[in-house]
């Protein structure tokens, strides 16, 4: 998403509202791996974006897909939750010499590593909230971190694939 | 200056966060069969725990009734036990006489205050002889063990010489042969007593029961005093070591023996003494 091109912010909530709902809304790999690719919509908001516009927008499109999965509020806590850690992941990742202020989240524009790792955790931070309130219960902590690995290293394909697969479009 | 607008930048952007989880959160449980399920039961959990503290508290401020009331019980079933035991004896009698059933009967009454480290210890109880308690009864503890003799009444207390003075001797039998003896204690330890002027003829062995004779009539027979602890033969007499049923250093309820016979019992005796 370029910062401040309202166009590719509309463009990118339909591409993955209509992949998670659509495509990925019954895949469950080997009955572990989930792919919850929506979250990508938050990840890949521009640097610049402020938490509390970023957190509003992560609560609707949260209600959005909680809509869709009967999960009442689940997603929505999850993405505010991923919404308000975001800025301090970045601060952590912070290249030497900073961030451009055009800087636009994508592996063309960060680099392949850094996407994976800035990418990898919020994912990750992501499921593991996610199933935790599913099972609603840290006994079964075993199965929590089971599924919440296969599930990130499901979502994650399918974030990079995503990023090479508009790679082109984005450069005409 | 514009450390305090970041500060407040982060600070507005917390508090959003906070609300829109707090809300998220609330439609999780509210809206989820399972989450709303396990955390309304939890909850429950939490209450029945405060109302169990509570019930605690509560029960602690009563124990003084419940004290009162489970002794006050006590004395009534160890009443109706005494008389069991002596409608028992009746059955064995030719001539039956329903005055023994009733013979004793019993006090309840409070130790407010108690010694054991003197050689001539008393304790005091909360009845006096508005209550019935005359000097010369019995008083047995709530482990049923013997505790010593009234001594002095006023009308609202009594002093009671225990087992643990060196003045006070108590006529006691081993259950093993009725062997006939005294408990006597000089001072020192207050679980331990001994038994004195045992014929050397009987066989008596540690772990023997001593009970009360029911010869001084302040007791009935049977009232346990003690178990034999240990018997050391010195050539001339038995060293009989006992160890005492009842526990003097923690005393609070005790049982105040009435006999109703005692008096027919002492005015015979009297005239057979003067008529001698």
């Amino acid at each position: 998403m370029r910062p401040g091109n309202i166009i590719s912010y509309i463009l990118y909530f339909i591409l993955f509202f209509v992949l998670q709902v659509i495509l990925f809304r019954n895949i469950a790999l080997f009955g572990y791996a989930l792919c919850f690719i929506y979250i990508g919509y938050i990840i890949l908001f521009p640097i610049t974006t402020k938490p509390v516009p970023l957190m509003l927008i992560a609560v609707s499109f949260g209600l959005l897909m909680d809509s869709f999965f009967d999960t009442a509020g689940m997603n929505a806590f999850v993405c505010v939750f991923i919404a308000y850690i975001r800025p301090y992941i970045l601060k952590v990742l912070t290249p030497a010499g900073g961030y451009d202020a055009t800087a636009e989240i994508s592996v063309s524009y960060m680099g392949f590593v850094w996407f994976i790792k800035y990418a990898a955790l919020l994912i990750f931070i992501h499921h593991f909230i996610f199933f935790t309130l599913e099972a609603w219960n840290l006994g079964n902590i075993v199965t929590i971190l089971i599924r919440t690995i296969f599930s990130t290293i499901f979502t994650l394909f399918v974030l990079v694939l995503l990023q090479y697969f508009f790679k082109r479009s984005d450069n005409y | 200056m514009q450390s305090l607008f970041e500060f407040f930048y982060r600070f507005r952007s917390l508090i959003l966060f906070l609300v829109l989880e707090i809300f998220c959160g609330w439609m999780v449980v509210r809206f989820n069969t399972y989450q709303s399920s396990s955390f309304f039961n939890s909850s429950n959990v939490l209450t029945g725990a405060v109302l169990q503290t509570k019930d605690n508290v509560n029960y602690y401020f009563k124990l003084r009734s419940v004290n009162n009331d489970l002794a006050e019980e006590n004395t009534r079933l160890r009443q109706q036990l005494q008389q069991a035991s002596q409608r028992k004896l009746l059955s064995d009698e030719k001539v039956a006489d329903t005055a023994r059933i009733y013979q004793y009967s019993y006090v309840t009454a409070k130790v407010v205050s108690n010694s054991t480290n003197k050689l001539s210890n008393y304790f005091t109880l909360d009845k006096g002889t508005q209550d019935g308690i005359k000097p010369g009864m019995g008083v047995v503890s709530t482990k049923g063990g013997v505790a010593g003799r009234v001594k002095n009444c006023s009308s609202h207390y009594s002093t009671v010489l225990s087992i643990l003075n060196d003045k006070n001797t108590i006529d006691a039998r081993v259950t093993r042969g009725n062997v006939a003896g005294y408990i006597e204690w000089k001072g020192g330890n207050p679980i331990e007593a001994e038994l004195i002027n045992v014929a050397k003829h009987h066989k008596i062995f540690e772990g023997d029961t001593i009970v009360t004779s029911g010869s001084s009539g302040n007791f009935p027979y049977g009232v346990i005093i003690g178990t034999i602890k240990s018997i050391v033969d010195d050539g001339k007499k038995y060293n009989i070591k006992v160890k005492l049923t009842t526990d003097f250093t923690a005393m609070s309820f005790v049982y105040v023996i009435n006999n109703k016979m005692e008096g027919e019992k002492e005015t015979l005796e009297e005239k057979s003494l003067k008529n001698k």
